[in-house]
Order: structure tokens, then C-alpha cells, then sequence
């Protein structure tokens, strides 16, 4: 969405691209020791970019959703990287309470002042309607990259859908980085699973599932982990895997609220803590037991 | 109803009077300690932060004790403090113990559960008792915060430290035990009478350092290792802007207390523009204020995985550069040990002094600071005032 904002402006935008060793180190080295692995990616991210153009567009997103919030992290996201990249342009996007996804006055002024309203405008408009497709995509069930290929490329959307389903829960950052989480997404499609993601889900339906709750979450994405898990227990998925980064604020309180659905419901749920001294082996040694115990217990149900 | 609640420093004393003031009978758990700890640390998520932890101890250790309901204060996020209250709902009644939980929200929440509360609270006695109750409780918030502020200023002063330490507990007693209003002036100036007399002769120059951070960590000595009593006894003043009755007024009664919130905004907006839940901000602002006016250094105190305080603590090198302000940070969870937390400090009040004793020409700033905005109308303004 926002590379086409920026192109139709006429700037260049540039992405970075997917996480490797490098960011990874680079963040960890920069950032303070009790942040959390998606802000030190972020950070690596941010610090790559810096030698490849001239502004960096940071949001601060405070709350996409009338009286919730995102995390005390992504509100202070701007400041932390300015910390980081030192004398870099750092242009904030930031999205306040109640502030509709793609409004003007959420745009950084460097941007708002340079163009005409109408332009603007225009280009605000098509990057929304971008973002609905893909969103569209997604809750068809496609993945992000996947999602990104049909959008961008016009790949053929191809979808294979196998009779064993899995559900997969935990954030967004967590779920769709292959290096942070080591590719799980790939190691259970290998095994023959479809993967479900809290994202396939409609908003609509998530809320209708939080109203079992004494209070309200005030984390959106806590909720829609929240809201996703409970929706898939009634898919009839085989388990849910639960991938959650170390020091993670609110992950802390709803692990724990998830544990007691899973108990209730009898559902098998694999919870795994995510940080960058994360190795490969003892990863993919966890999941496939996971895996294993799954098969043993749809052995048995059948006989 | 037998009603407890968590320990948060001298919290105890008001809301002791307060319940039973309202005839209620206040079962205070017993002051937090190793098995507080234990306990906490055992039943809590992995990951929960340490007031989490602690508090959840000080429940099952009063519910030990015959307590029937618990008093807690909730919040609108985005600090997890704001959630505690469910998850240790839970939490004990899985572990089996029967009690009723009366929560007071914000008032930007869910009312429901907060007229519940209040009403369960105040059916008890007629409403100008529960009024007294609670102007008596405030006054003694007060004067606790007075007689605090009175001893961290004469500690490093006095002759016999010890001394000291204990006319301020006989202080925190009286204070305890006192049922009339127009007395808490005499307790407070007994302590001032007695502090006066314990001074040393001469004193050197002190080394002034101020405590910010998170406030349950800033406010519970049994959790921060009595911070203040070792820098005082090291010979630090100890400054600290955080206290439960600067915490009411700028939270609960923000409506009469404006100069608060307006305060933190206008000093930490050059550093942080946003309101990032918690303490975040308040953390900033303090610090700043601890450059503005040339404080030694600033001790930030934050449990483990504390968001709000994070976003701070990543800021802090600016602020620390800006105004040449030395900064340590100690992160606390269970696992911390005194002995460390005490070399630490040690080490940090050396560099101080090292610092103070040269010439202060040697210590220009290397940057110059960013001029402190006027104007108020910046982001922080369209929240609601966040609780916790």
C-alpha cells in the first residue's frame, strides 16, 4: 500500500528486503537488551535501509481500532529508531485514536506540505483500494508473500487445499518472517498441513468471539490472536501452534488466557517463545513432535 | 466483608484506614518477602512483570489469612497493568480460593464493574462517614508522602543512620494508627523535631540523584532493595518526583490537579512526542527535569519486560547527552539479588563523585538542548488519562 502512495508521488520507495543474519545482528547490537526480537528486527531493518535512501518512513501506530492500542513499543517505534539511525530524515506516520487507516491528517508534513490536496488525495485512494485487495486476498486464505506475489506481479492465485489443517496463531511479525521463525510456515506445508492464520479470519468474526470475555482486550492484536484461536477451535483444525516473542508484553497475559481455551476445549496447542538465540534444530525438533504426537492421536481416534 | 489489596510502598496505611473507615475490616497482607515471591513467581505466567508476580503473592498470602474480597485498581491499556486483575482472577480461582473481586476502573471503562465496586464499598456506613473515611485517608497520603520527602532529605544528613530509619518508622506508625485529622501535623513535626537533632555538624557537598521509572518498582522498597535507604546511606540525596499522592492527583483527580499532566507534556515532548502507556512518559519528563535542574545522576527502576518503561529506557541516551546527565538503569525480577543491585549502586555514586569533583567547565554539553515546545497541542492530549 504504501509503495504505491509513495510512487504515485513520484518518490522512490524502497522496501527492505526479507530478514536475514545480518539485520538481525545489526539490531541486536543497536537496540536496548530488553526489547523484544520483532522491534531488534525492526531496528536492523531500519539501519540497512539508512545507506539506501534519504528518508525513512516510520509509522507510529497507536491504535487502529476505537479504544484499543496497538503496543507501548509501536507507539515509541519513531523515537527508538531515531535513537538508532542517528541524523537520518525520519518521517513519522502516525495513526491516533480513532484515525482512519488512510487520512490525511495522519500523513507526515514533510509529505502533506510538498503536494496538492488533490494529488494526495488521489494517491490515497489507490493505495487504499490496494490494501482492500490484499486484504481480500488474505482472508480467502492466502498468505502474505503469497498475497504480495498476486498483487504486485499478477502471479495466478493457486491455492492447494489438503484435508489436514493447522492452526497457526501469534503476531503478524511472528507468523509471515521466515527467518524469525525459522520457516515454519514451509516446515508444516512440508508435513502436508494447511495453515490457518489469524488473518484468514474477518474482523466481523473475531469480535463476535471476544464477547466471552469479562473485559474487553485493549491490544488489537491480542485480540485477534485471542478472538482466531477460538474461531479455531471450531474449524476443526488437528492443533494450533503458537508462536510468541520473548519479552513480548501482552503475550504474557493472553498466553495464558489461551491456555485455559485449549484446556476447556481438549484442543493440542504447541507454545513457542521466539528470540534471536532461536536455533534451527531444537525448533524444528519441537514442532515435529509436535507433529508426531498429532498423528498418534488421529491414529488413535480412528481405530 | 474482610477485604484485601496489593502493597504498592506505603499504600497500606491509607487504604487500611480507608476500608475500615467504610466498616469494612482490612486484612493488609503481610509485608512482601521471600515467599511473597516465591509464590508470585510459582502461580504467574512466565513473562508476566514482576508487580504481576508480586502482587498475585500478596493475594494468596491474604486470602491465607481469611481474606473474603480483594480491592484492585484496573486500567485502559495500553500497560498490562490494565489486564491484572482478570488474569489473576483466574489464576486463583484455579488454585481454588473463593472471593469476590471489586475493581475499580477508570472512568473511561467499563463503569458497570466500577459502580458495583463502589457500592459494595460504601453500603456499609451512612455517606458522610464514607466521606470522612476517605478525606482522612487522603490526608494521610499526604502527609506520608511529607514525611518521606522530610527523611530522604535528612538521611545522608545524619549522624546515625539507624536513628534516623527508626523515627521514621515510629513516624510511618503513628501515622498508621491515627484516627484524627487535626493530629497528623504533630506526628509530622515530632519526625522533623527528631530528624533535626541526628544531623551531623558538617557536611560536605552531597551528591543529589534522582529516582524515576516505574512506580510500583520507584514506590516498594521491599522490592527495590530499599533503594533509597542505601543511597542515603551512602550519602546521596535522594530526589524523586514519582509518589502515591502525586500519582491520585494526576490520575484520579486530574480534573483538579492539571499542572501535572501538563508538566510531563511540556518536558518530555522534545524526546517523546507520544504517550506510550504506563510510566513512559512521566520517566522522561523526570528525567528531564533532573537535567533541567542539574541533578547528579538519575537511577531508572523498571521490572523486567515492562513495555512503557522500555520505550523510555531507549530514549534515555538522548536525554543523558543532551543535558550530560549520568543514567543507570536497573531491571529488577525475582531473580535479582541485593548484592548486586548494591555494587552497582556503589560503582554508579563513585563515578558521581569522580564527575562532581571536576571542574564543571570540563563538563559541557555536547549537544545543545532542544527548546521545550509552548504549545501543548501535541498527541498525548486526546487520551484519556491512562491509569497504570
Amino acid at each position: 500500500m504504501w509503495r504505491f502512495f509513495l510512487e504515485e508521488l513520484g518518490y522512490t520507495a524502497v522496501v527492505s528486503g526479507l530478514t536475514g543474519r545480518a539485520q538481525l545482528n545489526a539490531g541486536v547490537k543497536a537496540a536496548v537488551d530488553e526489547v523484544c526480537l520483532p522491534v531488534k528486527v525492526f531496528l536492523g531493518h531500519s539501519l540497512a535501509l539508512t545507506s539506501q535512501c534519504e528518508a525513512l518512513l516510520i509509522p507510529r501506530l497507536v491504535s487502529i481500532n476505537r479504544k484499543d492500542y496497538i503496543c507501548p513499543k509501536f507507539m515509541g517505534l519513531p523515537e527508538m529508531t531515531k535513537q538508532v539511525v542517528g541524523e537520518h530524515l525520519v518521517m513519522v506516520w502516525k495513526s491516533e485514536k480513532n484515525c482512519a487507516l488512510g487520512s490525511l491528517p495522519a500523513l507526515p508534513p514533510e509529505i502533506r506540505e510538498g503536494f496538492s490536496y488533490r494529488r494526495i488525495k488521489k494517491s490515497l485512494q489507490k493505495a487504499e483500494a490496494t490494501f482492500r485487495a490484499y486484504h481480500g486476498l488474505l482472508q480467502q486464505g492466502f498468505l502474505p508473500d503469497e498475497a504480495e506475489r498476486i498483487l504486485f506481479e499478477g502471479a495466478e492465485p493457486r491455492r492447494e487445499d489438503s484435508r489436514r489443517r493447522i492452526g497457526l496463531i501469534g503476531h503478524p511479525y511472528c507468523l509471515y518472517d521466515p527467518f524469525i521463525n525459522l520457516d515454519t510456515i514451509g516446515l508444516l506445508r512440508r508435513y502436508g498441513f494447511q495453515v490457518l492464520a489469524p488473518e484468514f479470519f474477518t474482523p466481523q468474526r473475531i469480535e463476535a468471539e471476544l464477547r466471552v470475555l469479562a473485559k474487553p482486550l485493549f491490544w488489537t492484536l491480542s485480540q485477534r490472536i485471542f478472538g482466531a484461536f477460538r474461531l479455531l477451535c471450531k474449524e476443526k483444525v488437528e492443533g494450533v501452534i503458537y508462536l510468541s516473542a520473548f519479552a513480548c508484553g501482552p503475550e504474557a497475559l493472553i498466553g495464558e488466557l489461551i491456555k485455559k481455551e485449549a484446556k476447556a476445549s481438549g484442543l493440542p496447542l504447541l507454545h513457542l517463545d521466539l528470540d534471536e538465540h532461536s536455533g534451527e534444530a531444537g525448533f524444528v525438533t519441537r514442532i515435529e513432535a509436535f507433529i508426531d504426537l498429532l498423528n498418534r492421536k488421529r491414529r488413535l481416534s480412528c481405530v | 466483608m474482610r477485604l484485601t489489596f496489593p502493597h504498592m510502598g506505603m499504600l497500606s496505611i491509607p487504604v487500611e484506614t480507608l476500608l475500615n473507615g467504610l466498616g469494612h475490616q482490612a486484612v493488609t497482607p503481610p509485608p512482601t518477602n521471600k515467599r511473597t515471591f516465591e509464590l508470585g513467581a510459582k502461580y504467574s505466567p512466565e513473562g508476566a512483570c514482576l508487580p504481576f508476580k508480586i502482587n498475585l503473592g500478596n493475594y494468596i498470602e491474604a486470602l491465607e489469612q481469611g481474606a473474603e474480597g480483594i480491592l484492585m485498581a484496573g486500567g485502559l491499556g495500553p500497560c498490562r497493568f490494565g489486564y491484572y486483575a482478570q488474569i489473576q482472577r483466574q489464576i486463583l480461582e484455579e488454585l481454588g480460593y473463593q472471593f469476590d473481586l471489586l475493581l475499580l476502573e477508570p472512568l473511561g471503562g467499563e463503569r458497570k464493574e466500577l459502580y458495583r465496586a463502589l457500592r459494595v464499598l460504601r453500603e456499609k456506613v451512612p455517606f458522610p462517614r464514607a466521606l470522612a473515611a476517605l478525606r482522612l485517608a487522603w490526608a494521610k497520603t499526604r502527609w506520608l508522602d511529607r514525611g518521606n520527602a522530610l527523611f530522604r532529605y535528612y538521611l545522608p544528613r545524619s549522624k546515625d543512620p539507624s536513628k534516623a530509619r527508626k523515627s521514621y518508622h515510629q513516624y510511618l506508625e503513628a501515622i498508621r494508627q491515627e484516627t484524627k485529622l487535626c493530629l497528623l501535623d504533630k506526628h509530622y513535626q515530632k519526625l522533623g523535631v527528631e530528624l533535626e537533632g541526628n544531623l551531623r555538624p558538617e557536611t560536605g557537598f552531597l551528591l543529589r540523584v534522582k529516582i524515576i521509572g516505574e512506580i510500583y518498582m520507584v514506590l516498594e522498597p521491599r522490592v527495590n532493595f530499599h533503594l533509597e535507604n542505601l543511597l542515603g546511606e551512602m550519602g546521596v540525596e535522594v530526589v524523586r518526583g514519582i509518589s502515591l499522592s502525586q500519582w491520585v492527583e494526576e490520575h484520579l483527580l486530574g480534573f483538579f490537579y492539571p499542572h501535572h499532566r501538563r508538566r510531563t507534556i511540556l518536558l518530555s515532548t522534545p524526546f517523546l512526542p507520544s504517550f506510550v502507556g504506563g510510566h513512559g512518559r512521566e520517566t522522561i519528563a523526570e528525567m528531564v527535569d533532573a537535567g533541567v535542574n542539574r541533578l547528579d545522576g538519575v537511577i531508572q527502576v523498571l521490572p523486567f519486560t515492562c513495555m512503557p518503561e522500555i520505550v523510555a529506557q531507549s530514549i534515555t541516551p538522548a536525554v543523558s547527552a543532551t543535558y550530560q546527565l549520568p543514567v543507570l538503569t536497573l531491571v529488577i525480577d525475582e531473580h535479582s539479588a541485593e548484592a548486586g543491585v548494591i555494587t552497582r549502586l556503589e560503582a554508579f555514586v563513585d563515578l558521581l563523585r569522580r564527575k562532581r569533583l571536576r571542574p564543571r567547565s570540563l563538563c559541557l554539553p555536547t549537544r545543545f538542548p532542544p527548546p521545550l515546545r509552548e504549545d501543548l497541542q501535541v498527541a498525548g492530549e486526546h487520551h484519556p488519562a491512562p491509569t497504570g
